[in-house]
Formats: structure tokens, sequence, C-alpha cells
């Protein structure tokens, strides 16, 4: 067999394994792994923005919550443009 | 994401494309990975495929029979024999035949001239040698 036959038959293995890889489907472990990023890429921001807007909401005398739910729902909207960031740079 | 400058060269043609993320190919230990700011890394890459990602955020994939790759102060060179680039690795055979068969042809018609400039030097050498030797 000659460089050239070499090189066509490990071409036409790697393009098999890739083909295999598009088309399986994502084992349990790594939808878990998919999922939990998913998870936390959303609820960081939005736990780190609560905990951030309750402690700006604690500087006021008169205690409210309007800087917590402010910054839950800006959390929130970070969590979503993040989750969409990930999903796209994935795909 | 910072970006980081491929090379690839063979014998006849050298490319470079800045602003590659991310590189993917196989060597003797399995599969890896590099991206910008890694530390200088040698190693032979197996035939086959290799994939490069850019600021497109799509990868482009090279054909390759075996290369020499060297990353250091983020610059990848991987140098081979030959090469073939494309966006689809469906093509990549395909481009890889037409290349193949474009050099044959190459071969074969450098190898005519040649055997016709033999016959012809072999002539003119004999009408000399008839003529008695004189230039």
């Amino acid at each position: 067999m000659n460089q050239r036959d070499d090189f066509r038959e490990s071409l036409q293995r790697d393009n098999a394994r890739q083909d295999r890889g598009e088309q399986a489907p994502a084992g349990l472990f790594g939808l878990l792994m998919y999922g939990g990023t998913l998870g936390l890429l959303l609820v960081i921001p939005m736990v780190g923005g609560a905990y951030f807007g309750r402690w700006l909401d604690s500087l006021n005398a008169e205690f409210g919550t309007r800087w917590t739910v402010s910054f839950i729902i800006l959390g929130v909207v970070a969590g979503i443009w993040n989750m969409v960031w990930y999903i796209r740079g994935r795909s | 994401m910072t970006p980081f400058t491929l090379v690839l060269m063979d014998c006849t043609r050298k490319e470079q494309i800045d602003g590659a993320h991310s590189f993917v190919a196989t060597d003797r230990s399995g599969r890896f990975g590099l991206q910008a700011g890694h530390e200088t890394f040698v190693t032979c890459l197996q035939p086959g495929l290799a994939r490069y990602k850019t600021d497109d955020s799509h990868w482009h994939y090279i054909a390759q029979p075996g290369a020499t790759l060297w990353f250091h102060n983020n610059r990848l060179q991987l140098m081979t024999t030959q090469f073939v680039l494309s966006d689809s690795r469906q093509q990549l055979l395909h481009l890889l035949e037409t290349r193949w068969q474009q050099e044959s042809e190459t071969q074969d018609t450098t190898l005519r001239n040649v055997t016709q400039m033999e016959q012809a030097l072999a002539r003119r050498l004999w009408e000399m040698n008839q003529q008695g030797g004189q230039l």
C-alpha cells in the first residue's frame, strides 16, 4: 500500500468517525453536563443579582426590595443571554 | 476569545490563517485541542483530518498525511508534505483526488518532455558524430 492509499484510508476513517460522533446521541453523562452547565449559567447571575440587590437595599434606612427585584430580573436576563451565547457557541 | 495564527506549510506553498480560535488534531496519544496562550508544544500529527475554528465560529478542515506541529508564541505551525483545506470535510477527499490527478498529469508531461529532450540530444550527438565531431 503506498502513501496515497494510507492517506486516503486515514481520511475516510476520520470522516466516518466524525460522522458517527455527530449522529450519535449524547450519553447520560453528556446530557447531565450540558444541562448542568446551562443551569449554572442561568442561576449564577440570578443568585448573584439577588444578593447584590439585597445588599443595596440593606444600605437604605427604609428597608425595601426594589434593588433586590431589579437585580434578580437583571440576573435572569443575563442568565438567558449566557445560555444563548453558550448554545450558539456549541452548535 | 484570544485568537492565534495558524501557518500551514508544504513543499510548494504556505498558508497563513489569522484569527484561529481553536485547533483540534490527533497525535499518537489521541485527539487533542489547542487554544491561544498554550505553552510551547511540539508533536507529530497522525495522517488524516485536523480542524480549526475561526472568528466565524465555523470549523474548517485540513487533510494532511502526517505533519509536524509546533505551537509557540501564539503561532501554530504545521509542516507537512501536502495539505488540502476545505470548509466541508466531505469535499476533502474529492479535492485531494483532483490534486493527485493534476500532479500525475504534470509528472507525465514532464516525463514526456524529458524523454523528448533526451531523444533530441541523442539525435543531435549522432548527427555531430556523423559530421566529424564538430560542434
